[in-house]
């Protein structure tokens, strides 16, 4: 093999391999250097994306799913959702779209073309005759060709062919295709698609000249077949890329490059994956988990909600962890010291990240909890669990209907019975939150997340208000019936 | 929707590195003898 072919096929390698990189390296996670969160640090100096994008999605607005919207929406109507970020997303993707109908087209094309051809099946290859006049191409294994060619002048460029069929170039071409519409905004590739194109037929003409064609006579072939143009931009093409390039590789004895450089260019590969994953590296002064300053016991104790008062958490240390139970419903989670009083978990579910953060009274005394940032549980004492009320579907009934928010006139919720709840259907976005269930006359629990709801009943009766959360006030919309 | 954005971006980021690196230090480059 000739030095050239072989950095030939080095930046096939490469190329492929990059494009691959690009799209699989996002999806790996970031780093750990300590198991368990011993060494929770984050250091944002050594990644600038940090500063460019933000933290990403932060986890109080995907976690605790169903009720993320209730807790930080309520502010909007059905616009004032749909934001910047939404928006640019949609001229993005529209734009895709649009690249994506070409590039389909463009098979469909070669598809017709391929079906309108008399076929031939020889070794390994499909010999399409079609009635254009065209040069010889390829497609994977379709090598198309037109009956007029005289084949003893065309002998080069089917042999030409037969290596792009041999090596399956179509497939980095089509990669390339692919990657340019997924990630169409980056002009660099543009130059992606002309160099893998052109590297391609470097490769194919150094195949073809291996075996002993006379190399004069060949390049001859390029320059006379260079005035044909490519009416199938997918395929890979005798006369296609630039000409110039192709007559001046050829000539060239040996590489300008050398192998070692490869080598050079694999930290790349670390450095762009440190560069879009947060690093997690120890702090300066590393600090042994076990020399916290608050043992574990300290948090051990039982937590109510502050709004829905029938909610408990019992935090427990077992086997040198700490585990958090719910008294009131079946959830339990095994937390991962992240810092002094923060703790990591995951959602068995969903496998969202959940952190639990502990904080101190002015005792210095473990006196209160919070579960992504939402409602503070507070340590208690004592504790009584409240039996589980039921009530009839009739009583329900009249806390269906529409309410409207206190603070935001125009934003509406509506609130449905299932026969032993309640659901709660959020009309900006049409997303349905429950099902709550009763723990007083006028109190409903959503289990899973401790998301209260008190209604609050006038003199006659009928319900006229409502506290989401504690905090949101919702009223609820009276109906009249016109006579 | 943001989460998708912050992919796209990595992309980017990743496809821009590796890709200047073949262009600066990998291309073969015409030469005649």
């Amino acid at each position: 093999m000739f030095k050239n072919e072989k950095a030939f096929y080095l930046n096939r390698a490469f190329l492929l391999s990059s494009l691959l990189l690009s799209l699989l390296l996002p999806l790996v996670p970031a780093i750990h250097l300590a198991a368990g969160g011993t060494f929770p640090n984050y250091v944002t100096g050594i990644n600038p994306l940090k500063t460019v994008l933000g933290a990403g999605p932060t986890l109080q607005n995907v976690s605790q799913p169903g009720a993320g919207a209730i807790r930080h929406g309520f502010f909007a109507g059905i616009f004032a959702h749909i934001t910047l970020i939404q928006v640019l997303m949609g001229i993005y993707l529209l734009v895709a779209l649009v690249l994506l109908n070409k590039f389909i087209y463009q098979l469909l094309n070669l598809y017709f073309l391929f079906k309108r051809s008399k076929r031939y099946k020889g070794e390994a290859i499909v010999y399409c005759e079609h009635n254009q006049e065209l040069l010889p191409f390829s497609f994977f294994n379709i090598l198309f060709i037109s009956p007029g060619s005289n084949y003893h002048q065309l002998e080069q460029i089917i042999e030409h062919e037969k290596v792009h069929i041999r090596q399956w170039h179509s497939l980095d071409i089509l990669l390339a295709e692919v990657f340019s519409i997924v990630v169409w905004i980056n002009p660099l590739t543009v130059f992606l698609k002309r160099y893998n194109r052109l590297n391609l037929e470097y490769i194919a003409d150094q195949e073809v000249l291996n075996t002993g064609i006379d190399k004069k006579q060949y390049q001859l072939s390029i320059l006379q077949n260079s005035i044909n143009p490519n009416a199938y931009p997918l395929t890979n093409l005798f006369n296609s890329s630039k000409i110039k390039l192709r007559i001046k590789m050829i000539n060239q004895s040996k590489t300008t490059g050398k192998q070692y450089k490869y080598f050079s260019v694999l930290p790349l590969v670390l450095i762009s994956y440190l560069l879009v994953n947060p690093v997690i590296a120890s702090p300066i002064t590393i600090k042994l988990s076990a020399a916290y300053d608050t043992p574990l016991p300290a948090f051990a104790g039982v937590y109510q909600n502050r709004d829905a008062r029938t909610a408990f958490y019992k935090v427990s240390v077992v086997n040198n962890a700490l585990v958090a139970n719910r008294l009131d419903f079946k959830q339990q989670y095994v937390l991962n010291r992240a810092s002094e009083l923060t703790f990591e978990t995951a959602d068995p579910e969903t496998s969202k990240k959940i952190i639990l953060t502990f904080s101190k009274n002015g005792t210095g005394a473990i006196g209160e909890l919070r579960v992504d940032d939402h409602t503070p549980w507070i340590k208690v004492n004592a504790y009584k669990l409240t039996d589980q009320v039921r009530m009839p579907p009739g009583m329900l009934k009249k806390f269906e209907g529409e309410y409207q928010l206190e603070a935001k006139p125009g934003t509406f919720l509506t609130i449905r019975s299932n026969g032993t709840g309640l659901i709660l259907k959020q009309k900006w976005d049409g997303k349905e939150i429950g099902p709550f269930a009763p723990t007083s006359v006028l109190d409903f629990l959503q289990m899973e997340d401790a998301m209260p709801l008190r209604f609050v009943k006038d003199h006659n009766g009928n319900i006229v208000k409502m506290y989401a959360n504690g905090r949101d006030v919702w009223d609820k919309l009276i109906t009249v019936k016109l006579q | 929707m943001e989460t998708l954005m912050l992919y796209l971006v990595k992309v980017n980021v990743i496809f821009t590195i590796l890709f200047l690196a073949y262009f600066f230090c990998l291309r073969t480059k015409k030469r005649f003898t």
